[in-house]
């Protein structure tokens, strides 16, 4: 056992899903051309000033409200001023000394000593809001461009506490999160373009040594098996480098997945100096009991809860629920057909075995192949037991990717079941009395026989007879039931 | 506060300025007057009186989230002094 500990604290930035950036009415989407959703204020031009967006607040809002996070009535905007070419006006408006929302808390479940998994509470040090920065790239040669799409859109940044204690916790810490962002709707949680960012300050002391060590912060990590690789990688580096009698150097790195190492990006060093004020275009953020109750009753089911109420309310195993709760319109589909059908176990069940992998998702949107309505319907067939499970899938396949009805695609292919006892017993009798010798052996005791005048039946009607009502109508003729 | 030349050359260096000797020397006494000027005001008791951040004393206005037009791809650029690819061209500076 090692004699240090490693300590990670995480702050993540999610932008808004607002349709406007936080200070201006520019469009906030991702992936336009370069520059085309710009104005005067998220230029920085001189002369312009910034006015906020309502839903950029009441996004941040839901986000503390969601993790616990006591709401101050009154917040700051403060100018947050550095130099670089992708912060055009040379500061960056977010809430410094008085945020927004402080004190909330973040359960995640993490293996426990015994191996199963056991709760941990990572308390959140604060959510407050601000705005992104543009982008930066290389050009061919010397020089770098500038897109300043970005610049301005809302943020929010969710400050944890320095209380995870390795790369896998921090990776359920950050696969919590996204989920209760992306399911209060205010994230689309995509690491690729950015718009779920994470930075993590990582440490080592001596196992319980009171000080935090000189942190390091990772920077740049665009999966969470990559943050989790990272801050394992530094550990071990940072625990040779006290073990050899070094110093940690405060400074960012960033993860090099080819090499599978950090490398330095920059030192701290020579500390920065944000010199922080109030920013005196925006007087203070003020929200009003009354519009925080508005918030909060609004506010949507939370993925966790929602679980435990699909296990309750449905039937179905925890590990189900889990699935069917990996995107919320995923659940709300499986919920919609749920209720339309009336039994949440069997549609749980043809989602997770015929639907799911059919899914495209795409942020916060995602793609059917059929409805909740036709999927319902189709299970009412089967209940009904005028088509087999197996004749289900048959007619989803079918249906997938059209409006058609289920009913409709079964008459037209004749995949009605035959239920009707009479016409089952007649064709059996029929059947009986052609295959008297093997009707001998199988009432002798030669149960194997019983398959062959399954099959017989089955050919008989091409299929569509109820399987069970088959072997009942068979040990009836038989004297064997 | 007291302007030294320490205090300049950390300024300057937050501004990604480089002062030669003789300005740093100029500034530290221009500027050690303007804030000498301003410190005056350290000499008012403002026991119980809350910093002033804003003049108005109201709350900041909303705006509802809907998008308007901004400027032209070509009027964002019109003042670059460079442009690539669609984008300000800035001297190299992404870090590797």
């Amino acid at each position: 056992m090692s004699e240090y500990e490693t300590v990670i604290g995480l702050e993540v930035h999610a932008q808004l899903l607002t349709h406007t950036k936080a200070f201006c009415a520019c469009p906030a989407t991702f992936g336009a051309a370069p520059n085309t959703q710009v104005c005067p204020t998220c230029l920085g031009l001189p002369g312009a000033l910034p006015v906020l967006s309502a839903r950029a607040v009441e996004f941040a809002v839901r986000t503390a409200l969601a993790l616990g996070c006591t709401l101050q009535k009154t917040s700051r905007f403060s100018r947050k001023n550095y130099f670089y070419p992708d912060l055009p006006k040379g500061y960056q408006i977010s809430q410094f000394d008085e945020p927004c929302s402080e004190g909330g808390a973040l359960s995640i479940e993490v293996p426990g000593a015994s191996g199963a998994r056991v709760e941990k509470v990572v308390r959140i040090t604060r959510v407050h809001m601000e705005e992104d920065a543009g982008k930066s790239s290389h050009a061919r040669g010397e020089d770098s461009i500038v897109d300043l799409n970005r610049s301005g859109v809302a943020l929010v940044e969710i400050v944890g506490e320095p209380e995870l204690s390795s790369g896998a916790e921090a990776a359920e810490y950050l696969r919590s999160l996204r989920e209760i962002l992306i399911f209060i709707g205010i994230n689309d949680g995509n690491l690729e373009e950015g718009s779920f960012r994470c930075d993590a300050n990582v440490s080592i002391r001596k196992k319980g040594a009171p000080q935090l060590g000189t942190r390091v912060e990772l920077k740049n990590i665009n999966s969470f098996r990559f943050v989790q690789k990272a801050i394992e990688y530094e550990a071990l580096r940072q625990q040779a480098i006290v073990e050899g009698g070094g110093r940690i150097e405060h400074e960012t790195r960033g993860w090099d997945e080819k090499a599978g190492r950090t490398f330095s990006m920059r030192s701290k060093e020579t500390a920065q100096d944000y010199r922080y004020f109030p920013e005196p275009d925006l007087p203070p953020l003020v929200l009003e009991d009354a519009w925080i109750e508005q918030v909060r009753q609004a506010m949507p089911e939370l993925p966790r809860a929602k679980r435990e109420r699909f296990v309750s309310q449905y039937e179905i195993t925890p590990y189900a629920a889990q699935v069917l709760t990996q995107h919320p319109q995923i659940a709300s589909f499986f919920e919609h057909c749920a209720r339309l059908h009336g039994d949440g176990a069997k549609a749980a069940n043809f989602v997770q075995s015929e639907i799911l992998g059919g899914i495209v998702t795409r942020g916060l949107e995602a793609d059917f192949p059929i409805s909740p309505a036709q999927l319902a319907e189709l299970l009412g067939l089967v209940d009904a037991a005028t088509i087999s499970g197996k004749q289900a899938k048959e007619v989803y396949a079918l249906i997938a990717g059209t409006p058609r009805a289920p009913a409709d695609v079964v008459r037209e292919r004749g995949m009605a079941q035959v239920s009707d006892a009479a016409a089952i017993d007649a064709i059996v009798a029929a059947i009986v009395l052609a295959n008297s010798r093997q009707a001998e052996a199988l009432r002798a005791g030669k149960a194997s026989l019983m398959g062959f005048f399954v099959g017989q039946v089955m050919k008989e009607t091409k299929g569509s007879a109820n399987p069970q009502m088959v072997n009942d109508a068979i040990k009836r003729a038989l004297g064997l039931g | 506060m007291p302007i030294d030349h320490k205090t300049v050359q950390h300024v300057a260096t937050l501004a990604s300025l480089s002062l030669t000797d003789e300005e740093t020397l100029a500034m530290t006494r221009d500027l050690g007057a303007i804030v000498g000027h301003i410190a005056e005001l350290a000499a008012i008791d403002t026991t119980g009186v809350p910093p002033t951040s804003h003049v108005s004393m109201g709350r900041t206005a909303w705006r509802d989230d809907v998008v308007k037009p901004g400027l032209t791809h070509e009027e964002a650029l019109a003042q670059a002094p460079r442009t690539t690819l669609g984008g300000f061209a800035v001297p190299g500076f992404v870090e590797s």
